[in-house]
């Protein structure tokens, strides 16, 4: 039987204005849930916001705002104040308390799908023991594209070792984002994709980076130019068998 | 007006278990009649640490569930269902944030006694703290715990992104921080107001038989988790005595 999808992505905007940002392009809200539908067919989708964007201003009414309600007085840090952690344990904690779908698939608004053959991904992933399926990145689990079985999304939001933000002269936040996930998914993350290094070309622009590389990889996140991402996206379109 | 949420946490496995959460002085529906007599709260829902049908829910209101697979006994470091119930409440009214003004959690089973809401409650409002409750010797003196608690939105959010120990752990991990320990360090620096600091703890675990400490407790602002003859005496003593919260 076809698994349910639950959809959601990252996002924040401080007002109108802010929301329609991209609005125009493949990484606007619009665009982004367009390529959710085509597919995944979610049976729902939400945007999560680490701090509080509101729902009146969204781009894509239709889907969900999920905020986190982090008052937002400080510049963004990743070791202090990570309103991108924020936006995952809302995100995760809107899910749980909805009990209509299978898989949670999250895909970054910057994020592309290549020529996959979904059916069958979400097939193996869901014979297999993990509970998280996503791709590598700087040796750690990453995005732009991550799938979650309910126990994964458990995980993600009632394992946390570590805080959101740091305060009060506490020492920076010991972990990465991803080095944390990591330690909460020892022994059940899932990477079908152990071949590349990551799925954003912006990392590190080594060696397998290059655009004739990148335009193979299963999906792909911060193209190293807009003519890139227009060439990944006409050459993945057909090819992506999608739920 | 200050808006007033308010919630408890509950649970049940089937149609029988919701059943028996039902009635009782400690029931849901004696809760529900407590604090809509005494907050005057414009919603209320029930928060739980596993997953409780909402269809089987014993009172009309929203349930809200994390949604943690029952899978051991709860434990207070293990598997705290309490403490992922507290999260996933804390998440569901941050995410209505603009609908509340002060978030309040009473346990089912604590009942009140001679406390004027309505000076409490904007008492609160007014101080520069986040988060109001009794104090708890549970495992340190003076920590911040329940079985009454009222939170700030700034409250909310810290005991949701401000976490220091996780709710679950594995066989093979540990922990030595308990939940009162970590609520006294998410809201140290002059972040917990507690109106009563006179009262060392207010969790009355006593004995029918030999009614020890019986007078002394019966003079308690509050009580949690009293045999069901304290609770008869208690409701007793103060009836009438708690002044409804007017918004």
């Amino acid at each position: 039987m076809r698994p349910r999808i639950l959809a959601w992505t990252l996002g924040w905007w401080k007002d109108a204005a802010h929301a329609q940002r991209d609005a125009d392009n493949w990484k606007g809200y619009r665009a982004w849930l367009e390529r959710m539908q085509r597919c995944f067919k979610p049976v729902g989708a939400f945007v999560s916001s680490g701090t509080w964007s509101e729902h009146a201003h969204s781009p894509i009414p239709e889907a969900v705002t999920v905020n986190a309600g982090i008052f937002s007085d400080k510049p963004y840090y990743g070791q202090r104040d990570h309103y991108g952690k924020a936006a995952f344990v809302a995100g995760m904690a809107y899910a749980l308390n909805r009990n209509d779908w299978d898989l949670l698939v999250m895909l970054d608004t910057d994020g592309l799908i290549g020529a996959l053959d979904i059916p069958k991904l979400f097939a193996d992933f869901q014979a297999r023991k993990e509970t998280i399926l996503a791709p590598l990145w700087c040796h750690r689990m990453g995005g732009p594209f991550m799938v979650w079985k309910r126990e994964g999304a458990i995980r993600l939001v009632h394992c946390r070792p570590y805080a959101n933000i740091a305060q009060d002269g506490d020492p920076d936040l010991p972990s990465l984002w991803e080095s944390e996930c990591a330690q909460i998914y020892r022994g059940r993350w899932w990477c079908p994709w152990p071949q590349f290094d990551a799925l954003r070309q912006d990392y590190g622009q080594s060696e397998g980076h290059q655009d004739d590389i990148a335009i193979n990889w299963p999906a792909l996140c911060r193209p190293s130019s807009e003519a890139f991402a227009q060439r990944y996206i006409q050459n993945h379109l057909e090819k992506c068998i999608t739920l | 007006m200050i808006r007033l949420w308010l919630f408890a946490m509950s649970y049940w496995h089937n149609q029988a278990h919701a059943d028996a959460c039902e009635f009782g002085h400690a029931g849901l529906v004696a809760w529900e009649e407590r604090v809509r007599r005494l907050f005057s709260p414009t919603a209320i829902f029930l928060a739980s640490g596993t997953w409780s049908d909402p269809s089987l829910n014993p009172i009309n209101c929203p349930v809200v569930n994390a949604g943690v697979t029952w899978d051991l006994p709860a434990g207070g470091y293990h598997r705290n269902y309490a403490k992922c119930a507290f999260t996933a409440a804390m998440a569901y009214a941050l995410n209505k944030r603009d609908e509340w003004d002060l978030l309040i959690h009473l346990d089912t089973d604590c009942f009140l006694g001679d406390i004027d809401l309505n000076w409490l409650i904007r008492e609160f409002w007014k101080r520069p703290e986040i988060i109001c409750c009794a104090g708890t010797n549970c495992s340190a003196p003076s920590n911040p715990e329940g079985p009454l608690t009222l939170w700030k939105t700034e409250g909310a959010s810290r005991l949701l992104h401000y976490r220091q120990s996780p709710n679950l752990l594995d066989a093979d991990e540990s922990s030595n921080l308990a939940w009162d320990q970590e609520c006294g360090y998410i809201y140290r620096g002059g972040r917990w107001w507690n109106p009563w600091p006179e009262v060392k703890d207010v969790v009355h675990i006593g004995r029918d038989d030999t009614r020890a400490g019986w007078d002394e407790m019966l003079a308690w602002p509050l009580v949690v988790k009293p045999t069901p003859l304290f609770a008869e005496r208690y409701i007793a003593a103060h009836h009438g005595k708690t002044r409804p919260f007017t918004p």
